[in-house]
């Protein structure tokens, strides 16, 4: 059978794809990536140390080689830099989506063929078919991982094996009992694997000591509702933090880095009817005729939109979307393949009067 | 369920460790199992393993030229250089301690501890003699430290200059010679020699500090009044016997042909070995492939089956950059260390150098597929 890398986080899931895929006969070689020097939380979680040593001793468990690859100086280049430059441009970034595109599916997918390897197999929740040419959401809807995956180039995905996106989560931690790996009851990684506190203002302070970020809460005419010590705290959407009474429930509805403004809206400001996105990676690129779907969170809803032609294209909404935040991600789907995304660069705006009555879901 | 099917190992890393010899197991298995008293004991179970510490102890002396009462056993190579390093009673009116920039961790570390200085190494990575006569002369110097033969690259210091400089500036010269047992006679130049087992065949857990006569210790761990009250702790009998084994060995004839044939084996695949022209240990090859990442040649050659290393390695396994070539100025990712010891056959290498081939061709062709 052929040789088969498998990206081993030290979690149940990368855990179980190397079980699998030992026991469908494969020659697999276990390897885990340091990205970062963060020290992990009470749980253990992510890139640290204790991580390493599971996945060894999971590799152990199964009598697979393993080994550990350092990469951190290319995911502070590809990752934690743009993370911080891309909340300094006022956008809400995605560092999945760029470890991603970059580390695991160039850099890693890259050494694993330059090893002799047929494929790089990894734990993420999503389908690819057996021609290695669609990318499909994963069977398990509340744990699809789609929407982080679609920078892998379609060259990269005919190399590319998720074994785990047929299976429910509780189905992976049975076979991870089943294999008797240490990491069967290991809780979910967390959001920011290199900010282990979650606190993203706190790192990009540190990050960038001299960056001044306060600044004002304006409202949509440029009247001064209070202020701000940070406008990278704050995304397209956000209501905690504004520390604002005016009436209305206040949400973040624009930020100007270059200002340092934040302007405020009501809910009514926030329904979008489109959006103009960059750095696209198409799998199978729609007409501007056809009615697709696009996905502008994790975990949102699918929205029905037509996608126009050209480098940077609108998309546009059927119908309108609440609180598209520019630098997360767009991700277009035709039914559950996945048909490209890229980077939201703007919101395009609803007409006054458009917004429906429904009442936006939690944001 | 079952196991993936393991390759032939051919393990080309000695310098890490390397595996029991079967003289070794002889002599250490009894006591493990039979005679596993105390050596410390007065009774009848502790005769015999303290008869073994002190067999072991002979052999270490007689191939360090030192009196048997000036063999220090301790827990390995790094114990006994923090003895050397922070228990050397200096005479006069003592000094600074000195160390060369290519030196081990396990004498850099404690002497930056120490407020120490590290002299600078050549290209080959050798102690730059001027610059450390130059040191000597500055200021009053109480011990100088190297590392006598390089655990990266193999490369032997000029001991017997070292020591005559030591001793016309009134200093006492530690020689780290972990990597040195067991692959060359063991070199006479020195005041405190540092030895471990288990490079050589022994086991981990026993090494050795040897010391001039008049070399005055204080212990470093306090309790019992083992060897002499300058190293507290119960002895290991097991390993110890097995570093007296190691130490009694001849060194096996043929290293030098084995490295021959793996040098000009990895010099067709376009390696360029490190030191060239030094003098260097018969058992160490360390190669850079320019332009490709060590890691990922000894992940490779792993995944064929063969045991190498990068030399460096952190604590999570991931590879490091070498010190030992950044301050002999080459670069520090390079590296890739082949070595090889007494159950290595001419079988082994080649089987190395075949999966060599095909890890580096494929590391070099496939640069920038998917970029």
């Amino acid at each position: 059978m052929s040789r088969v890398v498998v990206a081993m986080s030290g979690g149940v899931d990368s855990s179980v794809v190397a079980g699998l895929l030992v026991e469908a006969g494969h020659e697999v070689i276990g390897v885990h990536m340091k990205l970062h020097d963060a020290e992990t939380d009470a749980a253990g979680r992510c890139c640290g140390l204790d991580d390493a040593l599971d996945a060894r001793r999971v590799a152990e468990r199964l009598g697979i080689t393993f080994h550990v690859m350092d990469l951190r100086e290319a995911f502070r280049q590809s990752v934690m830099e743009q993370f911080t430059e891309t909340y300094l441009a006022g956008a809400t970034p995605n560092p999945c989506v760029s470890c991603n595109g970059v580390l695991k599916f160039r850099v890693l997918l890259q050494r694993a063929v330059a090893l002799g390897a047929s494929h790089l197999a990894t734990g993420h929740y999503a389908r690819v078919d057996e021609s290695g040419r669609t990318l499909s959401r994963a069977v398990d809807e509340h744990k699809d991982q789609t929407y982080f995956l679609y920078p892998i180039t379609p060259k990269a995905l005919a190399r590319v094996m998720f074994p785990l996106g047929g299976l429910k989560k509780d189905e992976v931690r049975e076979h991870a009992r089943r294999l008797g790996l240490l990491t069967a009851e290991k809780p979910e990684s967390q959001e920011i694997c290199f900010i282990p506190d979650q606190d993203h203002a706190g790192f990009i302070q540190r990050e960038r000591p001299e960056e001044d970020g306060s600044g004002e809460l304006v409202d949509a005419r440029g009247r001064v509702l209070g202020t701000h010590d940070g406008y990278w705290r704050f995304t397209v959407g956000q209501r905690r933090g504004l520390g604002l009474s005016i009436g209305q429930r206040a949400y973040v509805t624009h930020i100007d880095p270059t200002t340092r403004r934040v302007i405020v809206g009501g809910e009514g400001d926030l329904w979008h009817r489109g959006l103009v996105g960059v750095g696209w990676v198409w799998h199978d690129r729609p007409n501007p005729e056809e009615r697709v779907t696009a996905r502008i969170r994790h975990r949102g809803a699918l929205v029905p939109c037509f996608v126009e032609a050209g480098d940077s294209p609108a998309v546009h909404f059927e119908e309108p979307a609440w609180a598209v935040a520019p630098g997360q991600a767009v991700v277009i789907y035709r039914g559950e393949q996945v048909l490209g995304g890229g980077t939201i660069r703007r919101a395009l705006t609803s007409a006054p009067g458009d917004a429906p009555a429904l009442a936006p879901e939690a944001a | 369920m079952s196991r993936a099917a393991e390759p032939r190992l051919v393990y080309l890393d000695h310098n890490a460790t390397s595996p029991p010899r079967p003289e070794v197991l002889a002599a250490a298995m009894p006591l493990i199992t039979e005679f596993w008293g105390n050596p410390g004991s007065s009774h009848r179970a502790g005769q015999r393993p303290a008869a073994a510490v002190e067999e072991a102890r002979e052999a270490v002396a007689l191939a360090a030229g030192a009196r048997p009462k000036d063999v220090i056993f301790t827990s390995g190579a790094t114990e006994a250089n923090h003895l050397a390093l922070r228990g050397l009673v200096p005479g006069g009116l003592g000094g600074r301690v000195i160390c060369a920039a290519a030196d081990h961790p396990a004498v850099l570390e404690p002497v930056r501890a120490l407020g120490g200085v590290v002299c600078p190494v050549d290209s080959a990575g050798r102690v730059r003699l001027d610059v450390l006569e130059a040191l000597l002369a500055e200021a009053p110097t109480s011990l100088v430290s190297v590392i006598a033969a390089n655990n990266e690259t193999g490369a032997l210091q000029p001991v017997e200059a070292l020591y005559a400089l030591t001793q016309r500036h009134g200093a006492r010269l530690h020689l780290d010679a972990a990597q040195w047992v067991g692959r060359l006679p063991l070199p006479t130049a020195w005041d405190l020699l540092t030895l471990t087992a288990h490079k050589a065949g022994g086991l981990k857990g026993a090494g050795a500090l040897v010391i001039r006569p008049d070399v005055t210790l204080q212990a470093q761990q306090l309790g019992g009044s083992q060897e002499r009250g300058r190293r507290a702790g119960t002895l290991n009998p097991a390993a110890i016997a097995s570093l007296g084994v190691v130490a009694a060995s001849p060194p096996p004839p043929d290293l030098a042909a084995l490295q021959a044939r793996l040098e000009s084996g990895a010099e067709a695949l376009g390696a360029v070995i490190t030191a060239q022209r030094a003098p260097r240990l018969p058992n160490t090859t360390h190669v850079r492939f320019p332009g490709l990442a060590g890691s990922l040649v000894v992940f490779g050659l792993d995944t064929h089956g063969v045991c190498a290393s990068v030399g460096a390695a952190c604590s999570s396994g991931a590879a490091k950059p070498s010190h030992v070539l950044d301050a002999m100025g080459l670069p520090a990712t390079e590296g890739v260390r082949l070595s090889v010891g007494w159950n290595t056959s001419e079988a082994d290498v080649d089987a190395a150098l075949s999966a060599l081939a095909v890890v580096v061709e494929g590391l070099r062709g496939a640069e920038e597929l998917f970029g």
